[in-house]
């Protein structure tokens, strides 16, 4: 499974807090279609 | 501005109209009209522009194409020069398509947590795009930035439309815009003042009660405000909230203490002072037009925003100075505020070919990249996979088009079976769900009404439902 939150970083922070911290997860702040880009691409990535 | 008649020569009648500023669609055809309620047909219009001489209009839909062609129009209606206002909080393309769309402010505050000089620099820069496509498509007041301090995660009305969280952050990040913004001839707005930041209930609704003492508000709530006023923002905009400590009986946007007392004689603020939206449930349940317009003049308002029958408001102010309830001084010293606002602008000057090669979009980019949170491993490819969207409406998700990343992408990753939830799906079909590896993609704004996180009983089912079935 893989998550990504658009929007509500209060809503990101309760749902990630329940997710296994190994499962990719990210957060963008927009919900637009540069932001959809953006933070699919960086699902994609291995976190540093 | 091309022609400011002298105040000697404007009626009573005139000079109160020019604190008024009407609502309108920014689609030029009255079927068009998204809003009926709130948004006039174009002989309504016309006739309050012409006859009436409202000072300004707030659009609010449309493209950024239609919207030039519709500020043409308005301005070719008005003796004296209109202010054509947006609510433009995240770029020009947050209301009009075609112009660009900025994360919300609250992804600026996020990159100042790392590096508050980069923030600052973006934040300048995203005033200035803002500016320069609000003038390119006919726009001359940008109703941003908001400077209220988020503090409370459950406020349902600001939440991301804030920089931030702490006095010093929003201070430095709504300086940073208006400075980039005045680089254009357009004027900026500071709000919601008092502060808006931490409430609960939605002034879109009723009316928000703010227990904060006053040495809570200059800690908080009034540091980004002050900062606002010493950088030169044009305009300050009034919030419909009732703190009991400044003014036992009226909102701030109806209350003298807190707009002439606290506003413009403690902070010496010299601007505009605009209140917001009149229609909004917070007064217009309350008052009515006429007695929500006298009170907010009687108050300090410089400006009148939408209200509900602008002909009825004007009447009521007129009124009242008539009945000696208003001095007539009171009215000039609006309306010369408003006059040498006008004087800064410049007369209409459309560039429709601007949108093609923006700058904005590469510091939309930035802001967007930059503020990404990223955590876990990498997502894997699947061979049969699901792209479950979560949304607030199905219907009503413009962010999902056709060829949008979120629909597009997934597909070619094997998350090919697509599934959407929003409020109104039954918890009965969430059983169903096909069990297969998963790729969620929730949209939220974080609208605390609707249950854990903002987020809705069918999209926490849809969440919890995976997690047990799936992991």
């Amino acid at each position: 499974m893989g998550l990504v939150v658009y929007g509500s970083p209060y809503a990101y922070r309760e749902i990630a807090q329940q997710l296994h911290p190994n499962l990719p997860h990210v957060f963008s702040y927009g919900h637009d279609s540069t932001a959809q880009d953006l933070a699919l691409a960086c699902l994609l990535q291995a976190t540093s | 501005m091309t022609f400011l008649p002298p105040l000697a020569d404007l009626s009573l009648r005139a000079q109160v109209a020019q604190m008024v500023v009407v609502r309108a669609s920014g689609h030029l055809y009255d079927r068009q009209i998204q809003y009926p309620v709130w948004e006039p047909s174009q002989d309504t219009l016309k006739h309050w522009i012409k006859d009436w001489g409202v000072g300004g209009v707030i659009l609010l839909g449309g493209s950024a194409v239609e919207v030039a062609e519709r500020c043409r129009q308005l301005q070719s209606w008005a003796t004296i020069p209109l202010l054509l206002a947006a609510d433009i909080e995240e770029g020009v393309g947050q209301r009009f398509s075609g112009a660009t769309q900025f994360p919300p402010p609250a992804a600026l505050g996020a990159i100042a947590q790392k590096n508050q000089q980069r923030a600052v620099d973006l934040a300048r820069a995203m005033g200035a795009s803002t500016a320069a496509e609000a003038l390119a498509i006919g726009l001359n007041w940008v109703l941003a930035p908001v400077v209220d301090v988020n503090n409370n995660p459950a406020n349902p009305v600001i939440n991301v439309r804030a920089f931030g969280e702490e006095p010093d952050i929003v201070s430095a990040l709504a300086t940073a815009f208006i400075q980039g913004a005045k680089t254009y001839p357009v004027l900026t707005t500071a709000k919601h003042f008092p502060g808006h930041g931490d409430t609960t209930t939605d002034s879109h609704l009723e009316l928000p009660v703010i227990p904060h003492n006053r040495d809570r508000l200059q800690a908080i709530e009034w540091p980004p405000f002050v900062a606002a006023i010493q950088t030169g923002v044009d305009a300050v905009m009034s919030a419909h909230v009732h703190l009991p400590a400044l003014d036992a009986e009226q909102p701030a946007t109806l209350s003298p203490q807190i707009l002439t007392g606290i506003l413009r004689q403690e902070m010496g603020f010299r601007g505009l002072i605009v209140t917001d939206a009149l229609v909004m449930g917070a007064i217009a349940h309350t008052y009515g037009t006429a007695e929500a317009a006298v009170k907010a003049v009687e108050a300090g308002a410089d400006i009148l925003l939408m209200p509900l029958d602008p002909p009825a408001a004007i009447e009521a102010v007129v009124a009242a100075v008539e009945s000696g309830r208003i001095p007539y001084e009171r009215i000039q010293a609006s309306v010369a505020r408003i006059q040498a606002a006008k004087a800064r602008l410049l007369p209409l000057l459309l560039q429709l070919d601007y949108f093609q090669t923006t700058p904005a979009i590469e510091v939309a980019t930035a802001i967007a990249q930059e503020s990404i949170k990223r955590a876990g491993q990498a997502l894997q490819p699947v061979t049969s996979g699901v792209n479950c969207l979560v949304v607030d409406d199905a219907l009503d998700a413009s962010f999902l088009n056709r060829t949008c990343p979120a629909l597009r992408l997934p597909p070619t990753w094997g998350f090919d079976q697509r599934v959407v939830i929003d409020q109104q799906t039954a918890l009965t079909m969430i059983a169903g769900f096909p069990k297969a590896p998963t790729l969620v993609q929730v949209f939220s704004r974080g609208n605390p009404f609707r249950g854990k996180a903002g987020l809705s009983v069918p999209a926490i089912a849809t969440l919890e439902w995976l997690q047990a079935t799936i992991n």
